[in-house]
């Protein structure tokens, strides 16, 4: 039984399929005594358990550590697009504050002709 | 003869090219351009200067500072054209980013789901997997039991 899990893939996200797990899968129903009344063939059907026993247990690791690497990826996608969507947000707040501040200034130097053109008038009242 | 110098066309572009900006580059915040607006400079028009002759009215001066006024607000005019043109464009860039960045993230978002949906798909079917390799030994065992 392969004991490693599977080639290491690149990054999830990039390929939008993923890797099945390489665990090689023991066959419960080939462990099956050929007698029991023979010394012989009950010394061969436990080691045929043992063997079984072997490659279930490597399957399973080969399988836990499949789920794990999974998971860990599950997780790197998801905290790569929570950084992807704070950079995203953080760089368009950045440019409409910007963009925005400039209008505030817009406004404000509209308003100083406004103001400006009053105070000359209210000089040519007095 | 005090003409009064009408307040309403107060903003107006002079310049009417703005700046210049491809139409598909999203608008850079850190650079965006301040207007080029010129101002019009209302304390030009000085106070007529004007007095009362044997003959009257001195309608040279009041000429003069009519034409002085008529420039002022057709400057003002320009000065606010300029200005809206200038905040309407700042406005309509301010929503462009917003609804690229809301884009963006749609984008991000749905990406993300459908490879993670990928993913935990193979391990609920990897779960399955392991889970069968037990019910299979389980069931070689009954048989060997029943026997």
């Amino acid at each position: 039984m392969s004991s490693r899990a599977w080639p290491q893939a690149g990054a999830p996200e990039a390929t939008g399929s993923y890797l099945d797990p390489q665990c090689n899968k023991p066959q419960a129903n080939l462990v099956k005594p050929s007698a029991w009344n023979n010394e012989s063939a009950v010394y061969a059907y436990n080691a045929k358990i043992r063997k079984f026993n072997r490659d279930a247990a490597a399957y399973s690791t080969c399988m836990h550590t499949y789920i794990d690497k999974a998971n860990d990826d599950v997780k790197r996608l998801q905290d790569k697009a929570n950084a992807d969507l704070k950079q995203v947000t953080d760089r368009a707040n950045a440019s409409m504050k910007a963009i925005e501040d400039k209008i505030r200034q817009a406004v404000t130097d509209a308003k100083s002709v406004n103001a400006g053109l009053d105070e000359e008038t209210a000089k040519l009242r007095r | 003869m005090r003409q009064r110098i009408r307040l309403a066309a107060l903003l107006a572009c002079i310049s009417t090219g703005a700046w210049a900006q491809s139409p598909d580059a999203l608008p850079d915040g850190a650079n965006y351009p301040e207007p080029q607006c010129k101002k019009p400079q209302a304390d030009r028009i000085n106070k007529p200067q004007t007095y009362y002759g044997r003959d009257g009215f001195d309608g040279g001066a009041v000429g003069s500072y009519n034409s002085r006024v008529k420039a002022f607000n057709k400057e003002a005019a320009a000065y606010n054209a300029c200005m809206h043109a200038y905040i309407d464009k700042a406005n309509g860039d301010v929503k462009v980013i917003q609804d690229k960045a809301n884009a963006d993230m749609n984008q991000i978002r749905e990406r993300a789901n459908a490879s993670m949906k990928v993913i935990q798909d193979k391990v609920k079917q990897a779960v399955a997997d392991t889970n069968s390799v037990a019910t299979a030994l389980d069931q070689e065992t009954a048989k060997l039991r029943s026997k």
